[in-house]
């Protein structure tokens, strides 16, 4: 019943395989496993999505398939066959035979995986004369083909420029043009969409389907993305430091997962079809490999002392298997139903119903930059008016150079609009905060995008948390200013022992709590949010959600929260504005706004969302 | 002009602080032999006097001696005993350039802490005086300034200040920039804080290694202009027994008595090789970029 | 009236104005730099006052002082001293020497020829051992190797110029007399009489840049070679010397251009050293001797020269950089 790895019998050519990997970094601090007993088998025509969160190994499954290893990385235990042979043993001279011919690789940052300092054609040509024995002439003809499979229009104009004269979703199209020319027999995907918008991202998924699908190929497609993995991918295992949890066919997994973790996991991700509450995961991820317990078990809703010890792979079905001692006593999954330990606060919809004032209106405001370098203007805000409800989630959505943060921006006094005022309850608000009196400044706080600089890393927690206090709150005497900031703190559900850290010694999602804690002391009417959980892993974002939006109720704050994520959108805003290029596209009620867009723009947006009930849709859908 | 086209300086190459504490600066192999070098002639050019076997100015024996046991290092031209020459000849080589690279530091660090937080015209006015400034060699200005106002060491501390500033000037103006659009200055901004507070409080101390590294960095090149321009007879003048002088006035005993040369020229190497070392050792431990994105 | 209406909330945007094609603006740019640079090189002998005493000496008489003033025009306002000394540089007129009495460019121009040959060894040397070493050691090498290329490179770096060349004088002139350690026989004869005369004078120069040189080359590399991309190729099955020539150098360059065009002029400091020390006649020893003698004229003069090629060098440097980085040739455009 209990396998160490799972075996499938049929062993074709172009399968890729790892058995039993065990990964580990040496550094001057000695060993780090980051994978331990990793199985997985890709196999022609099919992709296997590898989800996962930061930290859990997934990008260096991904880069120990093709046997290559970084400095520092020693293989503990396993093998990477391919065609019988071990890749992870096998010598420099052997693995460049077989990279970028029968192995393809498609990385990560979409801005660098384009050498910036040689054409499109040259490129295409190395590879192709090297693998294929291709004369240039032919080399060309085949780079011209694959750019128009991809969809790059004018491909022979297009061989001759270089990569910074195509946008960002145009590179990664070459890029998987350039993986695909030698006709490889695998492709390995390392979140090869992450960081383009959401209509480019559904636009490369849709070919990277398509075109891996057409030639046959095995694919590993790695992403933190697990909604985006099960409309894409056939085949899903689920990663949670450095071990395989769960793994099987991606609708099925998504659908009734088994293991605590993906369970929790799908808990998390906002989505726009429901308006089912989003639970975090309590805790963080583990950083290291577990030894002798689960590694989910210090976070799991479901642990008993049954958990404290090495788990093994349980075959479940030919390709169904999970890591867990409890598959059997485990209630079936439901994704309305509360976590075991309670920790969700759903949205109340009494909020909803109230009748509102407006506290904050923006009128005609419009705000220019001028572009780095060239000086040329550049409108971000165009003639934007909106109405902000008074106890209520506002929530301003749009794809990046939307202008949604600057918008926010000038609300926050920090960029000054070039045209038209923003009111606070009839109070016209100055263009920079420095020149808007106390008691405004204090009533309108915003709270930041990036976990890495909202807080400074030379001031203590303490610092941070206590200098509104010092400006806003005459109140708060001088001596009973730590105990209102360790108040603060058991309300961001943080515990006041962090107070005298600095912030390098919080996690992420931590830090963003304190950031969060900080905009609060000063007793703010108006909490502006700017892409706050963006950063976070999934897990973590759903619990600073979950935060946010009981703060709200409970302080009955107003709220505009900007964001990317249409799923975000539906979990905390109450309304919805669709910003494209600094002009609102459309407005409204966001679950009315979801489900009915009147805009073609947010018609397109939706359907860009990946939706594992709908995959079809989205792999066939429409360009 | 040239620092424009490639200037790209962003937050990750600003020396960040470090959770290590100092005993791992040491433990850094530049690091811990640099301040053993640093500390070890600083012994020297304290006690130096003190043991010197006679004065550095009184003539004790006859000209161009040769090592010996009376004279470890031999006599000068003059009869001078070399040895306690190079004894008592330490302290201007170490304090010229430290007095040249504080007096730079002060004024460079107010100039560009304000010019990169507040952009604009302040920062377009500076930005243009600073690009003149470096249109002209080091070397070039400092002499120009010689020749208008006569050498010595006053003369010399003052023009290394002034051909330094602009370039510290530039290294602070971009870390400074590098931090300005950070959020932790952003949420300062809009609570309303002072000018003063997000300078010193906010921004000051997150440059503060950049600021180290700077330091250590500019007093390895200060001890060398210096040292150099008192060999080429611009500096500090005779009759001081400053290493440089020394090697000027001893070079024509090349050819007789090469030690006489040797160890006042040695010393000011080994003098900026400590102070170089821990230079580097600090670029390492704070994980310093900027330095390398400046070409400084 | 609806129409002043709608333009209430529209950002009023003024279009940029059209910009100068790229090599115009270098050279406005190259113009405004060397006038700014007369102005400081003028103006700071100008701060300085009246150096006829000075150089007179305090027995000269007053008629001697007054006699001074006038030759070299120091009775004039400022502005108008100034203004002839530009137009002066435009005829070709340098002014008159304070010691010689003669013309500054008959002072300075016997020793134009072996200083250009001088830079340029130098230069080259740089170059050619540098740029190789650098990207070596940035791609290839790990461990003791590369920490021995970085701490010799860190010991040579801290070595002021007179030090190495004293070193060098010792042990391959004295020691093992390969090498003359006086270079004095290059005023006598021909610019390529006596090549041994430019060899140490040359090292020396060049080994005040090298280490600076090989540690930016390695940096640039290092850092070139852990991008995306470049991993990218070699699971593309790219293979040596392409990877390096060609994915990694081209990118890693641009920086060392721009370094070797500042090295260019900037070497001055190691030519004013090296050529004192190994007694060389060149313009670096007359710059020395002429700041040192307070002769204004004659070191304003090298200030201007030298100052020019600096500026040259560096417009050279840039526009070398924009044209092999295709990003940056795009933003020129």
């Amino acid at each position: 019943m209990t396998t160490q790895a799972t075996r499938v019998p049929a062993q074709r050519d172009g399968d890729l395989a790892a058995e039993g990997l065990s990964v580990g970094y040496r550094s001057r601090d000695g060993l780090t496993q980051v994978l331990a007993d990793v199985s997985v088998r890709l196999r022609s025509g099919r992709i296997l999505g590898l989800a996962g969160e930061s930290g859990s190994g997934k990008s260096t499954l991904a880069l120990s398939m093709l046997g290559y290893r970084v400095s520092g990385q020693e293989t503990l235990a396993g093998r990477i066959d391919f065609d019988g042979r071990d890749l992870d043993r096998a010598s420099i001279k052997d693995l460049r035979k077989v990279w970028g011919a029968r192995l393809a690789y498609l990385p990560q940052d979409t801005a660098t995986s384009l050498n910036p300092a040689l054409t499109i054609r040259r490129h295409f040509i190395e590879g192709l004369r090297r693998h294929q024995g291709l004369d240039t002439e032919e080399a060309v003809r085949r780079s011209v083909e694959w750019l128009g499979r991809v969809e790059i229009p004018e491909p022979e104009t297009a061989l001759h420029k270089y990569p910074h004269q195509f946008s960002g979703g145009q590179q990664q199209r070459i890029a998987l043009a350039l993986a695909l020319s030698v006709e490889p027999e695998v492709l390995i995907l390392d979140e090869p969409t992450t960081g383009l918008d959401v209509v480019t991202q559904a636009h490369v998924n849709r070919l990277i389907v398509a075109l891996a699908r057409d030639a046959g190929i095995a694919a590993l497609y790695v992403s933190h993305n697990l909604a985006l993995l099960a409309t894409v991918c056939d085949e899903l295992a689920i990663m949670y430091a450095g071990q395989i949890v769960e793994q099987g066919v991606a609708a099925e997994v998504y659908a009734a997962p088994r293991h605590p973790y993906t369970a929790a996991l799908i808990g998390a991700v906002p989505t726009i079809a429901s308006d089912r509450a989003l639970h975090g995961i309590p805790g963080i991820p583990r950083p290291s490999v577990p030894v002798h317990v689960c590694g989910f078990a210090d976070r799991c809703g479901f642990r008993t002392e049954a958990c404290d010890t090495d788990i093994p792979l349980v075959t479940l079905a030919e390709v169904r298997s999970a890591r867990c001692v409890r598959l059997d006593e485990l209630p079936p999954f439901d994704p309305a139903a509360e976590p075991a330990p309670a920790t969700a606060v759903a949205r109340s919809s009494a909020t909803v119903d109230k009748d509102a004032d407006t506290i904050l209106t923006v009128h005609r405001v419009g705000v220019v930059f001028s572009r780095p370098g060239s000086g040329e203007p550049f409108v971000a805000v165009d003639d934007v008016s909106v109405r902000v409800p008074a106890g209520r989630a506002l929530g301003i959505a749009g794809e990046s150079g939307s202008g949604k943060s600057t918008l926010l921006r000038s609300i926050a006094g920090l960029v000054r609009p070039a045209t038209g005022t923003i009111t606070y309850r009839g109070k016209e608000l100055a263009g920079l905060a420095g020149d808007r009196p106390v008691a405004l400044r204090r009533s309108i706080q915003i709270v930041f995008q990036n976990p890495d600089a909202t807080l400074n890393p030379r001031h203590t927690v303490y610092q941070s948390l206590e200098r509104p206090l010092k400006l806003f709150r005459p109140d708060i005497a001088r001596r009973d200013r730590r105990d209102a900031v360790a108040a603060m703190m058991r309300q961001v559900r943080l515990s006041p022992d962090l107070l005298d850290r600095f912030p390098r010694h919080l996690s992420g999602g931590q830090r963003q709590r304190v950031a969060i804690g900080r905009a609060l002391l000063a007793e703010p009417e108006v909490l502006l949010c700017d892409e706050v959980t963006s950063a976070l892993d999934v897990s973590v974002q759903a619990s600073i959600l979950e935060l946010l939006v009981g703060l709200q109720a409970d302080r009955e704050l107003t709220v505009v929260f900007v964001t990317h994520d249409l799923g975000v959108l539906r979990a905390v805003a109450d309304e919805a504005i669709i910003l494209q290029n600094g002009v609102i596209r459309e407005s409204g009620p966001t679950a009315r706004l979801l489900r009915t867009p009147q805009h073609p723009y947010t018609m397109e947006l939706i359907a860009a969302v990946p939706s594992p009930e709908r995959s079809a849709e989205f792999l066939g859908g429409g360009s | 002009m040239t620092a424009d086209v490639l200037n790209t300086v962003t937050a990750a190459d600003v020396a960040a602080p470090r959770q290590r504490r100092w005993r791992g600066f040491l433990a850094i192999p530049q690091g811990g032999f640099g301040v053993a070098l640093l500390l070890l002639l600083l012994l020297l050019v304290v006690i130096g006097p003190f043991i010197a076997p006679d004065s550095p100015n009184e003539i004790s024996d006859q000209p161009i001696l040769g090592p010996s046991a009376q004279h470890w290092l031999g006599t000068d031209a003059y009869g001078r005993d070399i040895l306690s020459r190079v004894l008592h000849g330490g302290a201007s080589v170490i304090l010229l350039p430290l007095l040249a690279v504080s007096l730079a530091m002060v004024v460079a660090t107010l100039v560009g802490l304000l010019s990169g937080y507040l952009g604009g015209k302040v920062d377009s006015v500076v930005t243009w005086v600073i690009n003149i400034a470096l249109a002209i060699p080091s070397y070039l200005a400092v002499l120009v300034v010689v020749a208008a106002f006569g050498g010595g060491g006053a003369v010399v501390v003052t023009a290394v200040a002034v051909v330094y500033a602009p370039y510290i000037t530039r290294v602070i103006r971009s870390a400074t920039q590098a931090i300005a659009p950070r959020e932790f200055v952003l949420a300062a901004r809009a609570r309303g804080e002072s000018l003063g507070w997000i300078l010193f409080r906010e921004i000051t101390p997150n440059i503060g290694p950049t600021l180290l590294v700077e330091i250590a960095l500019r007093f390895t090149y200060a001890i060398m202009f210096i040292a150099s321009l008192s060999f080429l007879g611009l500096g500090v003048q005779p009759p001081s027994s400053n290493w440089g002088v020394m090697v000027a006035q001893n070079r024509a005993l090349l050819l007789v008595s090469p030690v006489g040369v040797l160890v006042p020229a040695l010393l000011i190497g080994v003098l900026a090789i400590a102070v170089n070392l821990i230079a580097d050792a600090l670029t390492q431990f704070f994980g310093d970029r900027i330095h390398e994105r400046l070409m400084v | 009236m609806t129409q002043t209406v709608e333009q209430v909330g529209r950002p009023p945007v003024r279009r940029a104005p059209r910009r100068l094609p790229y090599l115009v603006r270098q050279l406005i740019t190259l113009l405004v730099t060397l006038f700014a640079i007369t102005i400081v090189i003028f103006g700071l002998t100008a701060i300085a006052g009246d150096p006829a005493r000075d150089i007179l000496g305090q027995y000269a008489t007053d008629a001697q002082v007054t006699a001074f003033q006038q030759i070299h025009g120091l009775d004039q306002p400022i502005v108008v001293r100034y203004l002839e000394w530009l137009g002066g540089i435009f005829r070709g007129d340098l002014g008159i020497s304070y010691q010689s009495n003669g013309p500054v460019w008959d002072v300075i121009s016997p020793r134009l020829g072996p200083s250009i040959v001088l830079v340029l060894f130098s230069w080259l040397l740089t170059v050619v051992i540098s740029v190789p070493i650098g990207l070596y050691s940035g791609v290839r090498l790990r461990g003791h190797r590369d920490a021995a290329v970085t701490f010799v490179t860190l010991i040579v770096a801290a070595f002021p110029e007179f030090v190495l060349g004293l070193i060098l004088a010792i042990v391959l002139g004295v020691w093992l007399a390969w090498l003359p350690v006086d270079s004095t026989a290059v005023s006598m004869g021909g610019l390529f009489d006596s090549p041994s005369a430019y060899v140490l004078p040359g090292i020396t120069i060049a080994l005040g840049t090298i280490p600076y040189i090989i540690r930016l080359m390695r940096a640039n590399a290092r850092e070139v070679a852990s991008e995306t991309y470049v991993r990218a190729a070699v699971l593309r099955g790219v293979t040596e010397p392409s990877l390096s020539l060609r994915h990694i150098l081209p990118n890693a360059a641009p920086p060392v251009v721009t370094a070797l065009g500042l090295q260019f002029a900037g070497l001055i400091g190691g030519v004013v050293v090296a050529e004192t020390l190994f007694g060389f006649p060149g313009m670096g020893q007359l710059l020395a001797q002429s700041a040192a003698s307070r002769d204004a004229p004659v070191v304003e003069a090298l200030a201007l020269m030298i100052g020019a090629v600096f500026v040259v060098a560096n417009l050279a440097a840039d526009a070398i950089v924009v044209y092999v980085t295709p990003k940056l040739r795009d933003a020129v455009r």
